[in-house]
């Protein structure tokens, strides 16, 4: 697994190879990072990434909650049996979490919220 | 995978010392003798999921010495089954889910995938140590 974070309109957490139950702790800890400096709104790449088990799922899930209701998480990937496993473990059912086909409409989706916010 | 080499598709064992380096390769080991028992890329994704959460807690949980202790696998397939077995020495911890919806706890969420993704999943507890059965039946 491999974590790499830009900052665009938001920040950007790309993450490349296998999320699992022993590397989760490290995209955890990036996206604490994240949060302690302020960010809420976050957007996750997985579109270079094809496999995330239960510690991973956990991290999605802790971020969430610490988040809350005054920031939301875009999650990029086309991968199918990604998104079935989110739909499988609730992920999916978080009124902050949406799922995007393509980092770009997910950027365009904070850029939206973004402005109706000002 | 320091032990044993692959030489059946259908009928082998594996034995790996319990290191966190080897959950990748192990899960890795199980989806591609799937793939060769003729699984679709969708139920070999679930088989390697719900088996590398069983292999993640015996790494984590049923390794009572560390490194010196050993994971086996073993996968072989029984009339119209595949069965995943992963054996270790210690006691299972990732109880049965506790909660619905948001709410399951993170230990239930892992059995929880297995139960989920698989035919039939058995956690046997013995005093030497703990073995998870995964099966998947071919449609």
């Amino acid at each position: 697994m491999k974590i790499e974070v830009t900052k665009e309109i938001v920040p950007v957490i790309e993450i490349t190879g296998e999320v699992d139950y022993f590397r989760a702790p490290e995209l955890e800890s990036a996206i604490d990072d994240l949060i302690l400096d302020g960010n809420r709104n976050l957007l996750f790449d997985f579109s270079k990434a094809d496999y995330i088990d239960s510690g991973g799922i956990e991290v999605l899930i802790g971020t969430l909650r610490k988040i809350s209701k005054v920031g939301r998480l875009n999650f990029v990937s086309s991968n199918d049996d990604v998104v079935r496993l989110l739909d499988l473990v609730g992920v999916s059912r978080y009124s902050t979490f949406s799922l995007f086909s393509s980092k770009d409409e997910a950027i365009e989706d904070f850029k939206e919220v973004l402005k109706k916010c000002q | 995978m320091p032990v044993t080499d692959k030489k059946c598709s259908v009928n082998n064992e594996y034995a790996f010392a319990s290191e966190t380096k080897f959950l990748q390769q192990a899960r890795n080991l199980v989806a591609e003798i799937a793939t060769d028992c003729g699984f679709s890329e969708q139920i070999v994704f679930d088989i390697k999921l719900a088996a590398g959460e069983a292999i993640a807690n015996a790494i984590e949980h049923g390794s009572p010495n560390g490194k010196s202790n050993s994971i086996k696998i073993t996968c072989y397939c029984e009339n119209d089954d595949f069965i995943v077995i992963v054996r270790d020495e210690g006691r299972f911890k990732k109880k049965l889910p506790v909660g619905t919806g948001d709410n399951v706890n993170f230990r239930g969420r892992g059995v929880l995938i297995m139960l989920a993704l698989m035919d039939k999943v058995i956690i046997d507890e013995t005093k030497s140590g703990t073995s998870v059965h995964l099966s998947k039946r071919y449609r």
